[in-house]
């Protein structure tokens, strides 16, 4: 429901941004601001799912205004000095900790992140992550919680257009207050799971203990900054955003604890309002101790897939 | 989950207990008035009466009344009327108003006397521009500082953008009084919020006074007779706001014969049309405006589009009656409605959307006159501010709604002792009802039903008096106190809330039941020294307390903001004002000079959390979203206007400073303020060539607003996220910009029917101002080719329009 309004504030702003448009055509210009020098800082992307091993990426803030022309952002070589690469990190369940070791995936950005291969991720316990890093230690807590499960998909075709459409998921909320939920998708074919548009996490205050009905659409495959959309033909731009007729949508449907909710709330929030002038700068709700940014989020993960016709 | 407790304050014996403290204070304060009241036993006898404009028999608020053996007078109030109780003697009695030709006449004060004066307009004839021996001298004679009155026909031959001529742009050219800009229509006065001004339009409160998100105010030029701003020393008779009072009285319609007058624009039209149903009996005015951008775009739209049925347009109407029942007592009712219409239709995704918002207020007003030294005006008021959307997609439908609506009662006494004692007292009641956003949701599926919308409550009264007192020849005093009783009450649900937003306890509350009241005094201090006759020293001291807040997230404003009440959580926003100023009057007082020093620490103001979602409405308070903190303005106004002759204008410089503090906001350290302006300048020239073509300039001047820049950028899930530096940390490039206005008669004086034209040049030498900065990113990470590239945008550059005027 808060997508509701959220889109309905988009669709406002978009029509404050039509009439401006109209209003002062051809008076824009590239200016040049110097800005205040900010210092360096770690950044923690942690994630570990249920039934997963812990996946943790070490990066840092770069200057805003810092050329990245003519770097190959996929070799850990060119991008060194964006990589954390010397850190000691654990997790740990309480019982059992165990070192994270560096591991190279080149179909992500960053293409190196820490991985573990003993504890695995199981809902309704609690995992410690500790970075040590250049002598300062950085910690975090997060619960997995218990899984919910999704009744069914069912894909549908939008308004005129016959063979797209958005997809949609049906589930019975659990009847106490306080569920988060986090969508994931991918079609058929791609690697990676991906967030669906912001928000993509969902908190049960405006539905507890209901049977729900949600439409989703089909996320990028990558952030527009890593292509370029106006790339695509017009073909691929007609079917942007919608799942296809004979498309195999997986989802994964995932559970997840308040601080995580937190984090994911204000970083998509953050990340999508970044150079929109109608809004406030928002700031970033790290569950990170010790002065780093990012969040460490466990997930209560439930997999489902269908075909859409 | 606790339900309403025993053993709890009604709201009824709350306010009864507030009312018999209210009417205390009011009966010190009156007794106070009387035992300063030094010669009550002497018999004296009272002159009072009306002064009205002769052509329209418009009342004239304002105009000075005096004698002219005993230097001993007063000014008419809001409905022209005023009382002088002077020692029987021969008097000369001089009334006198800008603009208008004075009177005076030789009277026999034996007993009371009522005197109802006409006064006629001065004639602009080329060459000869009247000089009259007496002028009003209100600059340095009053003790009101920071006030400043315009008439709407000064204001109409200032340049304007797109035609319409706008009363609260007009404003923002006086020193003190900023605008952020282009595409926003709020005031920041002194160093305060758009919220903190109390917009009066016949008494009635306009909660959102702009159309089209800020490009227009909703004030129809046609209907409007005059404005009255205060923006220091706010006297007694109002309250509720931090920062000012933009009080605007609507046109009382013409008892003496009809008119009709009206204009075409650019984007708009105008028609007024007014007269006597019943000739100086009862009068009626009705003045409507649209705009037609969505006829004009109507062509272009091809049939196939599947946008086609989108558009946008707003129309407002001004209508009043008044009816004249006797010369003691008179009625008006009047009413202002106004809607912006904005629709959007795609029908290839099957997605509609309809946003309509607006302000409707309607004011019954009866003026009656006891006796020759007690006047009073009663009020009951209504207002309602509504923000609608509706759209659907497919099977989903969502509605939002917001709004605002208040009914009140007013009572407002203008008592006249004694020549030398001006006494004001009454006393108000306002009802709210304040819905944040009410969502409703509805898709296939049925079960998915909203809850019950949380509306918030409450109750405002207040009781004031105050006392005009020369205490000697060169001393005069006004002392005032105002008191307030704020309840927020029931029904109301509370969700309170842990320290990461999860909801710990649910509180219900039943109709009326109290949930937190709040007493407070706000006493109002203002002096006037008279050095010479051309000359005074001026101070004020002023207490203000703020029930209610616009809760802003944007950097302009939107429809979308919403009114908040104070709550149990939300505490009263105070600010305390000290002015002191020099006024000095040249040329036989045709110029009119004065320099105004402030200092106006603020508590309690409001902001949004870091990262707070204000949409999360269902299940939640938007109160638990807000932060509060503290503020501090001061500054230095330079104000030179010059009052009569074929150039007249003004010159207003403003050298302020404004900031803030939260504790939860920039880590706790100071910030500017986003309207923080070191230097605002404006420039404002009007030069009658002849006495049908008058030619006007406007120049401003400001420095740039303060902004956030990004310090550092950095990756979560392939995202880029910035990081940015301090809060407010850099401005803006300075704003200006030159306007040039040419107004040409295009009839006969003497001819019933008068038309003009009027050619208007916005932004001359195309400054292109900064309206915003925003971060244009271009190629991508994949290849190599990714940049960021900062970019400004400017709404406005040089905008050339005419306008027709006509009336008859």
């Amino acid at each position: 429901m808060s997508k509701a309004i959220k889109s309905m504030e988009a669709t406002i702003r978009l029509f404050f941004l039509v009439v401006l448009t109209l209003l002062w055509s051809g008076c824009e210009k590239d200016i040049t601001v110097e800005l205040p020098q900010g210092e360096k800082k770690p950044v923690v992307d942690g994630r570990l799912f249920s039934g997963d091993y812990p996946r943790v990426w070490i990066t840092y803030t770069f200057p805003f205004f810092t050329p990245l022309q003519g770097i190959n952002i996929y070799d850990p070589n060119s991008i060194a000095q964006f990589l954390a690469l010397d850190a000691e990190v654990t997790v740990s369940d309480g019982t059992v900790t165990e070192y994270l070791s560096l591991v190279l995936d080149t179909t992500y950005f960053p293409p190196v992140f820490y991985m573990g291969d003993t504890i695995v991720g199981q809902p309704g316990r609690s995992y410690f992550l500790t970075i040590r890093l250049h002598g300062k230690t950085y910690t975090a807590v997060t619960t997995i919680p218990p899984i919910v499960a999704l009744d069914s998909l069912r894909w549908k075709p939008e308004g005129q257009l016959d063979s797209l459409g958005p997809c949609n998921l049906y589930f019975t909320d659990p009847p106490q207050y306080g569920n988060i939920y986090r969508l994931f998708c991918k079609r058929q074919g791609y690697v990676h799971y991906r967030p669906i548009f912001d928000p993509s996490v969902l908190d049960d205050q405006s539905f507890n203990g209901l049977r729900i009905e949600f439409p989703f659409y089909r996320p990028d495959p990558k952030n527009f900054v890593f292509y370029n959309s106006d790339t695509l033909t017009a073909q691929e731009q007609r079917e942007r955003f919608y799942w296809k007729r004979g498309d195999t949508i997986y989802v994964r449907f995932c559970t997840i604890d308040r601080p995580a909710y937190e984090f994911l709330r204000t970083f998509e929030e953050s990340a999508n309002t970044s150079g929109n002038p109608f809004s406030n700068p928002s700031s970033v709700k790290s569950n990170i101790q010790g002065g780093a940014m990012g969040g460490w989020v466990g997930y209560g993960a439930f997999d489902i897939w269908t075909v859409a016709q | 989950m606790r339900g309403p407790g025993s053993g709890e304050i009604s709201l009824r014996t709350l306010l009864q207990v507030a009312l018999s403290r209210i009417a205390g204070w009011m009966w010190t304060g009156l007794w106070a008035v009387w035992a300063l009241n030094p010669g009550m036993a002497q018999r004296k006898v009272t002159l009072s009466g009306y002064v009205r404009e002769a052509a329209s028999g418009e009342a004239l608020l304002g105009a000075s009344v005096y004698l002219k053996e005993n230097l001993k007078g007063t000014t008419t109030n809001t409905y022209g009327f005023y009382s002088l109780t002077v020692e029987p003697g021969q008097y000369t009695v001089v009334v006198s108003y800008i603009g208008y030709r004075n009177f005076s006449q030789v009277v026999d004060l034996t007993r009371d006397l009522t005197l109802s004066v006409e006064l006629q307009k001065v004639a602009v004839e080329a060459g000869a521009v009247e000089v009259t021996d007496e002028r009003s001298r209100q600059n340095t004679e009053s003790t009101r500082m920071g006030t400043v009155e315009l008439q709407m026909e000064d204001v109409k031959k200032l340049p304007v953008l797109f035609g319409e001529v706008d009363i609260l742009k007009t404003l923002t050219l006086l020193p003190g009084v900023q605008s952020s800009g282009e595409g926003n229509s709020g005031l920041y006065i002194r160093g305060g919020g758009p919220d903190q001004n109390l917009v009066l339009l016949d008494g009635a409160v306009v909660y959102n006074a702009s159309h089209l998100f800020g490009f227009f105010s909703v004030f129809n030029s046609d209907a409007i007779k005059s404005v009255n701003l205060v923006k220091g020393g706010m006297p007694a008779q109002y309250g509720g706001r931090l920062s000012s009072v933009v009080d605007i009285t609507m046109k009382e319609g013409n008892l003496k014969r009809w008119e009709v007058e009206g204009g075409l624009g650019a984007i708009a039209s105008r028609l007024t049309v007014q007269g006597p149903l019943v000739k100086d009996k009862l009068a009626v005015i009705a003045s409507g405006r649209r705009t037609y951008f969505d006829v004009l775009a109507k062509p272009f739209i091809p049939k196939k589009s599947p946008f086609r049925g989108s558009g946008y347009y707003f129309y407002d109407m001004n209508t009043k009656l008044h009816y004249r029942i006797s010369e003691k007592d008179k009625l008006y009712l009047s009413g202002y409605f106004g809607r912006d219409v904005f629709s959007f239709v795609n029908r290839e995704v099957g997605f509609r959307a309809a946003i309509v918002w607006g302000n409707a207020t309607t004011t019954l007003r009866w003026n009656h006159q006891f006796n020759k030294k007690l006047f009073s005006n009663l009020m009951a008021v209504f207002t309602d501010y509504k923000f609608r959307f509706e759209g659907d997609q497919n099977n989903f439908r969502f509605k939002l709604f917001s709004g605002v609506r208040d009914y009140g009662l007013k009572a407002d006494f203008n008592y006249y002792p004694v020549a030398g004692h001006d006494v004001r007292f009454g006393a108000e009641y306002l009802n709210h009802k304040f819905t944040p956003s009410n969502i409703t949701f509805a898709s296939q599926i049925t079960d998915v039903k909203p809850p019950e919308p949380i509306l918030y409550f409450s109750n405002e009264a207040s009781a004031y008096a105050s006392d005009d007192w020369d205490v000697t020849q060169r001393l005069r005093v006004n002392l005032g106190v105002r008191a307030t009783f704020y309840a927020f009450n029931g029904r109301f649900i509370r969700y309170v809330k842990d320290a990461l937003g999860a909801t710990v306890d649910t509180i219900y509350y039943s109709r009326h039941q109290l949930i937190k009241p709040y007493f407070r005094a706000e006493p109002r201090l203002a002096a006037r020294f008279k050095l010479n006759e051309w000359a005074s020293v001026k101070a004020s001291y002023t207490m203000n307390w703020q029930y209610i807040q616009l809760a802003s997230r944007a950097t302009i404003s939107l429809p979308f903001d919403v009114w908040l009440p104070t709550t149990e959580y939300v505490v009263p926003q105070f600010s305390q004002q000290v002015a002191v100023g020099y006024y000095h009057n040249f040329w036989d007082d045709m110029l009119e000079t004065s320099v105004e020093l402030y200092y106006k620490p603020m508590r309690d103001l409001i902001e949004f959390q870091d990262g707070a979602d204000p949409a999360q409405t269902l299940n939640s308070n938007i109160d638990n979203t807000l932060v509060q903190g503290k503020g501090k303005a001061w500054g230095a106004e330079f104000f030179i206007r010059k009052t009569r002759g074929k150039w007249n204008g003004w010159i207003g410089y403003t050298l302020a400073w404004t900031n803030r503090t939260f504790p939860q906001l920039n880590e706790g350290r100071t910030f500017w303020a986003k309207y923080d302006r070191r230097h605002d300048l404006s420039v404002v020239l009007s030069y009658d060539i002849t006495s049908r073509l008058n030619v006007s300039a406007v120049f401003v001047y400001a420095t740039g607003n303060t902004l956030t820049l990004p310090k550092n950028l950095y990756f979560i899930e392939e995202r880029l996220v910035t990081e940015f530096a301090e809060r407010n940390s850099y401005r803006f490039a300075p704003y200006h910009r030159l306007d040039l206005a040419a107004t040409f008669v295009l009839t006969r004086p003497q001819k019933k029917f008068f038309s003009s034209l009027s050619l208007s040049i916005y932004n001359v030498y195309s400054r292109l101002n900064p309206f915003f900065i925003y971060y244009n990113s271009s190629g991508n990470l994949t290849e190599g080719t990714f940049k960021l590239q900062a970019r400004q945008v400017s709404l406005f550059p040089i905008i050339p329009t005419i306008t027709w005027n006509f009336k008859y």
